[in-house]
């Protein structure tokens, strides 16, 4: 009994938990239908159906109204109810508004929605609509554009895209393989010829072939994108990222490595650069290993950008290097770099740089700071006669060349009033400021150039006449320097006829070299038509050369020159066969 | 007893309808229903779930594998955006990654756009970390939705993970997060940037926007790229950018002008007008060339290489003709050469054979040397033989270009270059000397006892010995240059080779080698080359000489020595000072005095 009556107790109780927990459960689903009608009910009309329908006059809210209000605070999600209920006009011109906009992630989503809108009835208005944005804003929503476009209709997608700009274009295109990842498709096809898609296509399958090969083969790698047509500049994350690999595996030989891969120049420079900044006192240790040249070539290029950077720790590094001419060599970029970076510090500290090239540092960071105020920075050069390896003299020189190019006459004034004749300090000062005033006031220079002349002086081309003339030659004051020629010392005459000589047969004034002759004596003549020829074929002028010796006014004249070639293994090799006819015929039987 | 299953009944009504609304909300989101599927492929999540599914993950990713199948990318959009209501990072992770094992790729990338941006609000470490697991060739894309998101919500926490990164990803993040932050000023940018490394992006970035402002004005645009701290390879392609910019708003009548406002803007920068002048001949170079003619001498002098190359690129017959023309050559025979060379190395050996006749008779051996160069660093060398022997059958002299070409040979495979140039010295100038001795100076670097071998198989007065010895202490290996040493045969003046040598005993600092190397030579050779250990010691060692010389014990090697230190002092008189100076005199040979 007690059981029967526990027992009914129990299934009265369970059943109306039972019912309790059902009619809740009904109640609780139907009262969640509900809400979710009320709250969202208009939301399931047709997307876009009512494009006619402005917001504007639905909630008398303009546009401006709404980008101001509310599209900033608005979460993407929402902008749903929104957009679905615009037209085209009013989607294109809420693109354009939003580029007055400051660009926040949340913006640039609300934009894509736009977008998505947009190029689901008009794509052509989503380019429209982006056209007068900045490059950046525009190149992100450009690939929106056409990642929609090109799945809705990809041939309209692909003919838009050839009607951009360059390098809009090229971000379409790429957008479009990248979103479709099918270019080889047939859709494609009748367009790959038709629009010139072959290198965008190119592109993409070579991109894909070095990710295939980076994590085994990284070398063979950065030689497919050494060797392919493709535009290297287009390809450099590429390149980028091969050359991390390699380091990954090679560290500092991968600098080899590329160098071997003979890369366009820019790039090699960019990789090493990125490859040596993971640890430059590693690079340069590890080039001070590599065959000479080699590593030198390697180490003033780090010298270079790491002096722009960090002097100081340019400068511990190579202290740190073993004795070698590589060490030296990196102490002279180094002490070079460092004067054209910061000249008042090197100045300042020339004793701390190694005597070796404290001559190179003072000569730099006189010739930056020879502009400004060159007269005081001789004075203040005058100073440091004293410090060893600081060759002054050099320095002076260097100011002194800066200034002429500026004031001649003062740069000449201060050496002739600063130094001693017969000093090798004042012809050394006089070599640097003669040839700027030699194309002011020839004569004078040249009468300067004569009256300082020592004949203890066996380089001929270090002579002062000759940076007179060669200055005029240089600036093609030809007759000028013709003139000037009749003036200069016996000891030089020869040498500086025969320059004056070839510069005039190279400015084809092949009648002045030869007339110039007729102030030479016979045996002058022979050395001075010589030099002519020998220049002359040097730089390929083989048909001059013969024309000049056809005119030669002796038989012995033509036929020493012609013999001097004939005799001359490389310059035959500059000849025809029908030219080393002509010049046989011209040596005298 | 009633009111207890009054009680009981609200109880089960009320736990009810909180079941069943939470059931509904977890079971049955929001505005499900609307959602728009193709028509061919439909989105019914209720009617497809089962009651296994419910609750599961599993059921999500099906739910996701439908959304990817929608059509429509608005609708896509807002079904994800549905299904990622209240989710976690967790949760987002797995489903990109389930994203990334469905084969449509057509749809699974937009999906995998939104998922990034959306995991990057709320856990942008692991969406970078994510990035790396998808497909290689969309690491940038995907890492630039990273960027976005992130550097808009908290760039200075983006910058410091990007800043992390490996290039080219590092540079790409960070001008991304430099593009879209908006809340850290400039001077905060270059401070963060400092600390962070990345000053060169920072730069690079500043130079685009400022170049932005100005892009549409030529002039200004190249002056600007001209002066800004960039790498040459990127300047080249700006100025190449700017002028493409110009070429597509300027019509083609407006070329004459442009080249000659580059001519007198840059005249005197090949690095600049050369990209200028490049990218304007790049559409049409024919039309270019013959604006170019109308052009002064100069101006034609100075561009007509690249110009001529994109013609060349684009029609080799025509171009050569055009160069090969008795006008052309009456008016710029100067240029020829370099304009030959570059049709030599864009056309293909065949027509460069086929046409070897074109070249004028007086040009065609400057022609055949700078082909045999680019042949010989880019076409096999039976290629290269070959072009020389059809060059030899037309009568033109091809000694030069043999020399050329085995040096270029002989860097990328010395033993067979060497072996070549042996077998063919008649090939090559001066007998061939010239040739063998680049091929085994390459060879020595490899096989130094090889080469070595081969060296003095050649008559002594080659000496191409010495040049072997002199290669190998070139790459540092001074032991195996002093065992090579005594093979070197005694014959004529070889005092400049031991001079040689003594400068790389210095320069390597190894002057005690240097000084024994010196004690076994003859008399007769010993003044000079310790002579040459003073000069190299004053080169390459300066302040250690005063305290290395006087220490000398053999009086005769350090009174030479002191005699190459005076003689490097004659040159450079301010090396020494007169103290110092005074030092080594008392040294040197002078010092009986």
């Amino acid at each position: 009994m007690y059981r029967d009556t526990v027992s009914n107790l129990k299934f009265r109780t369970s059943s109306t938990i039972f019912l309790g927990l059902l009619a809740g459960l009904v109640i609780g689903v139907s009262t969640y239908f509900l809400g979710d009608w009320m709250l969202n009910g208009t939301d399931s009309e047709t997307v876009l159906k009512s494009t006619n329908t402005s917001i504007i006059e639905d909630d008398q809210i303009s546009i401006d109204e709404f980008y101001s209000f509310k599209l900033l605070d608005v979460a993407p999600r929402e902008s749903f109810e929104v957009f679905s209920k615009l037209n085209t006009r009013e989607l294109r011109e809420l693109l354009e508004i939003s580029s007055s906009q400051a660009w926040t992630s949340r913006l640039y989503t609300v934009q894509q929605i736009l977008i998505e809108y947009l190029v689901l009835v008009s794509p052509e208005e989503a380019l429209a609509g982006i056209a007068q944005m900045s490059d950046n804003r525009r190149h992100a929503l450009l690939r929106v554009v056409f990642a929609n476009w090109s799945q809705v209709n990809l041939d309209e997608a692909l003919t838009a895209a050839t009607e951009l700009s360059r390098a809009d274009r090229r971000i379409a295109i790429d957008t479009v393989i990248e979103t479709r990842h099918d270019p080889l498709s047939e859709e494609w096809s009748s367009h790959t010829n038709e629009f010139n898609f072959v290198p965008h296509i190119e592109d993409w399958e070579q991109e894909l072939h070095v990710y295939e090969i980076l994590d085994q083969e990284p070398l063979r790698a950065i030689e497919l994108l050494a060797r392919d047509k493709i535009d290297d500049g287009q390809q450099i994350d590429l390149f980028r990222l091969v050359a991390e690999k390699m380091y990954q595996n090679d560290k500092m030989k991968t600098i080899l490595q590329l160098e071997d891969a003979r890369l366009d120049v820019g790039v090699f420079d960019e990789l090493f650069k990125q490859v040596t900044s993971h640890d430059r006192a590693a690079a340069l240790a590890f080039f001070s290993t590599v065959e000479e040249g080699r590593g030198d070539s390697f180490g003033w290029k780090l010298i270079k950008s790491w002096v722009a950077d960090d002097e100081e720790g340019a400068f511990l590094a190579i202290k740190n290097l073993p004795m070698s001419s590589f060490r030296k060599s990196m102490y002279r970029s180094l002490a070079h770099r460092w004067a054209e970076k910061d000249p008042h510090t090197v100045l300042r500290r020339l004793m701390e740089i190694p005597r070796s090239v404290r001559d190179n540092a003072l000569s730099t960071a006189a010739g930056e700071l020879a502009i400004d105020a060159p007269k005081d920075l001789l004075d203040r050069l005058s100073t440091l006669s004293a410090v060893p390896g600081a060759n002054v003299g050099r320095a002076m020189g260097t100011v002194i060349r800066t200034w002429s190019s500026d004031a001649p006459k003062q740069a000449l004034a201060w050496v002739q009033s600063n130094t001693k004749k017969d000093t090798p300090t004042r012809k050394e000062l006089l070599s640097n400021v003669l040839p700027e005033f030699a194309l002011v006031e020839p004569e004078q220079a040249m009468t300067l150039a004569v009256d300082e002349f020592n004949s203890e002086d066996t380089h001929l081309s270090l002579s002062l006449q000759h940076k007179v003339l060669s200055s005029l030659l240089s600036a093609e004051e030809f007759d000028t320097a013709i003139e000037l020629l009749a003036q200069v010392h016996k000891e030089v005459k020869l040498y500086e006829y025969r320059e004056v000589g070839f510069e005039l047969f190279r400015h084809n004034r092949l009648d002045d070299t030869l007339k110039l002759a007729d102030s030479l004596t016979d045996e002058e003549k022979i050395d001075y038509f010589n030099s002519v020829v020998s220049g002359g074929v040097i730089v390929g002028r083989t048909d001059d050369v013969l024309k000049m010796i056809a005119r030669l006014p002796t038989t012995d004249l033509r036929t020493g020159a012609a013999e001097q070639v004939l005799s001359n293994e490389y310059y035959l090799s500059e000849f025809t066969n029908d030219q080393l006819e002509t010049l046989k015929s011209f040596v005298s039987k | 007893m009633k009111r207890n299953r009054l009680v009981l009944t609200l109880a089960s009504l009320t736990t009810g309808v909180g079941i069943g609304i939470l059931v509904s909300f977890l079971f049955f989101p929001m505005n499900q229903t609307e959602i728009q599927g193709p028509p061919s492929v439909g989105f019914q999540p209720l009617a497809s779930a089962s009651s296994d599914d419910i609750k599961s993950i599993a059921y999500e990713e099906r739910v996701l594998e439908d959304i990817i199948e929608i059509a429509t990318a608005t609708e896509r959009r807002r079904a994800l955006y549905r299904l990622l209501a209240n989710k976690s990072g967790e949760q987002i992770t797995e489903l990109l990654r389930k994203t990334l094992t469905i084969n449509n790729a057509k749809n699974s990338y937009s999906v995998q756009r939104i998922l990034f941006a959306e995991l990057a609000r709320i856990r942008p470490m692991q969406s970078l970390e994510l990035v790396w697991e998808t497909e290689r060739f969309r690491w940038g894309s995907l890492l630039d939705v990273v960027a976005i998101q992130w550097g808009s919500l908290a760039p200075e926490e983006a910058l410091r993970a990007f800043s992390l990164l490996e290039e080219p990803w590092k540079g790409r993040a960070v001008e991304t997060v430099f593009q879209i932050q908006t809340t850290l000023s400039e001077s905060e940018l270059t401070e963060l940037s400092t600390s962070l490394n990345i000053t060169e992006t920072l730069d690079s970035w500043t130079f685009e926007r400022q170049l932005a402002a100005v892009k549409d004005e030529p002039l200004v645009a190249f002056k600007f790229a001209v002066a800004a701290d960039i790498s040459d390879s990127r300047r080249h392609r700006v100025l190449t950018e700017i002028t493409h910019r110009w070429m597509e708003r300027d019509d083609a009548d407006s070329i004459s002008s442009m080249l000659n406002l580059v001519y007198e803007e840059f005249a005197n920068s090949w690095n600049i007008w050369n990209p200028i002048v490049a990218e304007i001949a790049a559409t049409n170079p024919q039309f270019v060339w013959e604006q170019l003619s109308s052009q002064a001498t100069e101006v034609q002098e100075l561009f007509n290489g690249p110009i001529f190359k994109a013609w060349v690129e684009q029609d080799p017959t025509t171009a050569l003709q055009a160069i090969t023309s008795t006008e052309f050559i009456g008016s710029m025979k100067s240029e020829l050469n370099n304009l030959l060379w570059e049709w030599g190395r864009t056309v293909p050996l065949d027509q460069i054979q086929k046409n070897i006749l074109l070249v004028p008779e007086d040009h065609r051996i400057s022609f055949v040397n700078s082909t045999a160069r680019y042949l010989a660093q880019n076409l096999p060398p039976n290629d290269v033989i070959e072009f020389l022997e059809h060059a030899r059958l037309h009568g033109i002299s091809t000694l030069v270009a043999t020399d050329v070409f085995v040096s270029n040979w002989s860097r990328v495979d010395p033993t067979a270059a060497v072996q070549w140039a042996v077998q063919n010295l008649d090939q090559g100038s001066g007998d061939g000397t010239w040739m063998l001795e680049r091929a085994l100076d390459s060879l020595a670097l490899l096989a130094p006892a090889k080469a070595m071998e081969i060296a003095l198989d050649q008559p002594a007065e080659r000496s191409l010995e010495q040049q072997v010895v002199l290669s190998v202490f070139r790459t540092g290996d001074i032991e195996q240059g002093l065992a090579l040493l005594p093979q070197i045969r005694k014959v004529g003046d070889y005092s400049s080779f031991y001079s040689s040598v003594a400068n790389t005993l210095v320069r390597y600092g190894r002057l005690d080698s240097a000084i024994t190397v010196g004690q076994k030579l003859e008399a007769s050779e010993r003044s000079s080359y310790f002579r040459s250990v003073g000069d190299a010691l004053m080169w390459y060692d300066i302040e250690s000489v005063l305290e290395y010389l006087p220490n000398l014990e053999d009086t005769e090697v350090q009174e030479m020595i002191a005699a190459g230190v005076l003689m490097h002092h004659e040159w450079d008189s301010s090396s020494l000072t007169e103290e110092e100076l005074e030092v080594v005199r008392a040294l040197g040979p002078d010092r009986a005095n």
